[in-house]
């Protein structure tokens, strides 16, 4: 040991941060981590795209195409905001403005992948982002932002909704006609911008609209994905992940829009859970290849049930107990975390109903809340309930 | 080896060793905890996996190295690197060790991400060449490597002769 090691022991025990918090860090790891597991769920309530990610693979054309809507309806906005007490109260008295034609549906079919004949939630007349920029990520039942479907780079085979944890976000994955390829785009709105994706790379300036914005390009297999950051308007943080150069990124961003709400909806309802329960996030995906899929997770007691719809699931061959007349399974195991979770999956024939309990949770609450599962016949989000509660 | 162990008993028993080493990795004490919650949420979205490594605090000091080179690289963090907390503090006042102390960790922090670490692990965490290698998943031969140019640009910036570097191999 020579004396610039001495000194550079010396040193390093004297800046050793001391006085650590482990109950704090614990918390505070284990609430982020838990942010992560939601949201990778989510992803995997659309069969597995998440490994997809913002890759590109292949050469996707720029085709004009897609979506459907039903536009505004006169349901009151979304499920209740009571469910979050920081939640702004809505006001009737401030409507969101009819949903603009521009974004009305051009509805083309993706060649052997089957028409999507829904790209978008219904419409609500609740307060905008634009009005009152408090109410993004508030309530979990709204997603408070659109975009023009015709610039996205490929038709449409996937679009997943979802609102949680303060962060809405939207998934579109495509393909050119004939050409096997997949291209993604994604979309993330919160007031926390710490809530959405970080930039990893060289950033650069580059501007929305009338805004400035940062953004990220990167080259992998010679195909480009970009990575762009901007503030639509004061204390709204959105990002926007996509194929092609900064550029391309810029275009989808200035298609983007929070002039009207949508509801986040699933086609189920529970007819009973405990007094207090909350929502917690909603998630919904349509898609050409097994239609509708979605998901709620509820804040019961001290625990979170996720409730899937999962549509041409399966359970085991031989379950041992029915719920509601249904074939049913339910098992315990570890978790991510270490902790132990509870799952409950129940077949309905065509599609399967799963709940998922973690935290503090108790098994007859849980099995109870199965029971009282119900689905809401039709495909028409519409036509869904304004919350699963109830 | 902490084998099988619950996310939680790991954090009670390495999350301030991991603080501690976010701090000496990043310099600043707020930007050390948020690297280490930033890591330990990620080691918890996949627990089952990391508990099931061979070495799961190995696995998730490599993940903590990692993210600590990945924010270097980025040029927002990067710019916050290197401005020690006691910075503005006037070494006439201090005596002539914290002083000196000070002038070494301003240098320690201007070192890159990996030899930095590769510094810190060796003589902080007292690690040895392969397990240092084994976290930064490159060769013993490497660290040394690092070990041995960082030594050299701190002497350098000291105004030290450069004759005195040698770095022994650590087993």
């Amino acid at each position: 040991m020579n004396q610039i090691e001495d000194q550079i022991i010396a040193t390093l025990n004297d800046k050793a941060v001391d006085g650590v918090d482990v109950a704090d860090l614990l918390a505070a790891s284990r609430k982020r981590g838990q942010r992560y597991l939601k949201r990778r769920r989510a992803w995997q309530a659309c069969g597995g795209v998440a490994a997809v990610a913002v890759a590109v693979v292949g050469t996707a054309a720029v085709v004009p195409h897609v979506s459907v809507n039903g536009g505004p309806d006169n349901t009151a906005g979304g499920y209740p905001a009571a469910n979050t007490p920081s939640a702004p109260q809505q006001s009737a008295t401030v409507p969101s403005p009819p949903l603009p034609q521009s974004l009305e549906p051009t509805l083309r079919p993706v060649q052997g992948e089957g028409t999507l004949t829904t790209f978008r939630p219904p419409a609500t007349n609740a307060p905008s982002a634009v009005a009152n920029p408090k109410v993004v990520g508030a309530n979990p039942g709204l997603l408070h932002f659109d975009i023009a479907s015709s610039v996205l780079p490929t038709p449409v085979t996937l679009a997943q909704w979802s609102s949680v944890d303060g962060l809405e976000w939207l998934n579109v994955q495509g393909g050119a006609p004939g050409t096997g390829s997949v291209a993604m785009v994604q979309v993330q709105v919160s007031r926390d911008r710490s809530m959405i994706d970080p930039l990893s790379g060289d950033v650069h300036t580059v501007r929305v609209g009338s805004r400035s914005g940062s953004v990220v390009t990167t080259s992998v297999g010679g195909n480009l994905s970009s990575q762009l950051r901007w503030q639509p308007f004061s204390g709204v943080w959105a990002e926007i992940q996509a194929p092609g150069d900064a550029s391309a990124a810029v275009k989808l961003a200035e298609a983007v829009t929070f002039d009207h709400v949508m509801r986040c909806t699933v086609p189920f309802r529970l007819s009973w859970v405990p007094a207090g329960t909350t929502l917690e996030g909603c998630n919904v995906v349509f898609q050409t290849s097994t239609g509708t899929s979605a998901m709620a997770s509820v804040h019961v007691g001290n625990s979170t049930v996720t409730v899937t719809f999962e549509p041409g699931g399966t359970i085991p061959s031989a379950p041992p107990t029915t719920i509601a007349g249904k074939p049913a399974v339910d098992l315990e195991y570890p978790g991510d975390g270490g902790a132990n979770i509870f799952q409950v999956d129940i077949d309905y024939g065509d599609h399967v109903a799963d709940l998922v309990a973690e935290g503090h949770y108790d098994k007859s609450t849980v099995l109870r809340i199965a029971g009282g599962y119900q689905d809401v016949p039709g495909s028409d989000p519409s036509q869904w309930p304004a919350s699963p509660l109830g | 080896m902490l084998i099988g162990v619950t996310f939680e008993e790991y954090v009670q028993q390495r999350g301030p060793s991991l603080v501690r080493l976010a701090g000496l990795l990043v310099g600043q004490r707020q930007l050390a905890e948020d690297l280490v919650q930033e890591v330990l949420a990620k080691a918890y979205a996949r627990w089952n996996r990391v508990a099931r490594a061979d070495d799961p605090d190995l696995y998730v000091r490599r993940m903590l190295v990692n993210e600590h080179i990945s924010w270097w690289r980025r040029r927002s963090y990067h710019e916050t690197v290197g401005v020690p907390a006691r910075e503005e503090r006037s070494a006439d006042v201090l005596d002539a060790d914290i002083a000196e102390r000070d002038a070494m960790w301003r240098l320690i922090m201007t070192l890159p991400a990996r030899q930095r670490a590769a510094v810190v692990l060796r003589y902080y965490e007292d690690l040895d060449d392969v397990r240092i290698a084994a976290i930064l998943d490159c060769s013993a031969v490497t660290i040394r490597t690092n070990v041995m140019r960082a030594l050299a640009t701190l002497r350098e910036r000291l105004g030290e002769p450069s004759a005195d570097v040698t770095v022994r191999s650590k087993r």
